[in-house]
């Protein structure tokens, strides 16, 4: 293992040594993430376990999601993505040609893919295939920000909306909470129990931050493609 | 614990079923009925992804074993990704080839279809 020298303790150094640390724990935890279709973590002390929805809870969910999007089909605050997209038009921003341009970068990101893979296959210089390799990752960088910025410009769109409304709705319904059973004489404990963690989706929304951000972390593993919207 | 995002879950993921040890699992998995997750029904998204990359692992492992590709492929997931996409795309502009070439054949010989004419044999003396 490479010797730290405490004089040599830069700013960007600890950055790195930070972001390899938390690679190493986020990947502890994907792992163990995989491994079952229902996953079980600690808050605060409290024991949440968040399980692959049912077809019922999937059912409830569509139901949510007509009522959410008759909702907002009322709001005149909300636009569908089309309408948006004249607005910007109207403004001076080609949505259409910002999609074209994301389209024509992943083409020609595949023809620099494709002489990459050539050149490896047959054996070309290191120092080639690294100067080919740092192009591609600019190039897929460039991209990033262009669909970054495309994604941006439609947040607040009926269908992001919706896509938002029903993920979190979605991570509500399969979270439980774990109820510690009583204590019924010295030494002798009640079995616990697994309850729902919320009341109500509205309790849900109005707890603490940090806790909503990792239940939906942990809901996304299971969740993801559940729903087709 | 820090929140990843889709792509970091996804590399995550990648670099976890590249371990010798997935690998070896992998390989054995078939035979000695292991299982890889404690659920084997209903897999989540991710669960499918980890199964598609420990597949793709083991292809590209297969292929430098048999030395179609040299082993400095599997230093980074770009090396990775170009030699796949090279391998995927040489095989479909090899398979479009031939089948413009049976597309050919079977229309020249159509084509021939009217030009056929009757050719009687005679007894030789």
């Amino acid at each position: 293992m490479e010797k730290i020298d405490p004089q040599d303790m830069s700013i960007d150094k600890i950055n790195e040594m930070h972001n390899s640390i938390t690679k190493l724990i986020n990947s502890t935890a994907i792992e163990q993430a995989i491994q079952s279709n229902e996953l079980n973590f600690t808050f605060d002390n409290v024991q949440y376990k968040v399980k692959r929805p049912t077809f019922a809870l999937r059912q409830e969910v569509y139901k949510k999601q007509a009522h959410k999007y008759t909702e907002l089909i009322k709001d005149k605050n909300f636009l569908f993505e089309d309408d948006l997209k004249r607005i910007y038009k109207d403004r001076g921003m080609d949505i259409d040609g910002l999609v074209k341009e994301i389209d024509d970068m992943e083409k020609r990101k595949n023809e620099m893919l494709y002489k990459l893979g050539e050149d490896i296959k047959n054996q070309k210089a290191e120092v080639e295939l690294e100067r080919t390799k740092k192009e591609i990752e600019e190039f897929t960088s460039k991209q990033q920000k262009l669909i970054i910025r495309k994604s941006s410009l439609f947040e607040n769109t009926i269908e992001t909306q919706i896509q938002l409304y029903i993920y979190s709705y979605m991570t509500y319904l399969i979270t439980d909470r774990f109820v510690p059973g009583k204590e019924i004489e010295e030494g002798k404990v009640e079995a616990g129990t697994w309850v729902k963690a919320w009341d109500s989706y509205e309790s849900f929304t109005s707890s603490a931050e940090r806790l909503v951000n990792t239940v939906l972390f942990y809901a996304s593993l299971l969740i993801k493609n559940v729903i087709e919207f | 614990m820090n929140i990843q995002s889709g792509d970091e879950i996804l590399d995550s993921l990648r670099a976890l079923a590249k371990k010798p040890y997935y690998q070896a699992f992998f390989a054995q998995a078939k035979d000695l009925s292991l299982r890889i997750f404690e659920n084997d029904r209903d897999l989540t998204f991710y669960q499918i992804i980890f199964l598609n990359y420990l597949s793709m692992y083991n292809n590209l492992s297969l292929d430098v074993y048999l030395g179609e590709v040299p082993e400095i492929v599997t230093d980074n997931f770009i090396y990775e990704d170009a030699y796949l996409h090279y391998k995927k795309e040489s095989r479909r502009q090899e398979t479009a080839k031939s089948k413009e070439k049976i597309k050919k054949k079977d229309t020249s010989a159509s084509d021939n279809i009217g030009k056929f004419s009757w050719n009687f044999k005679t007894k030789k003396p």
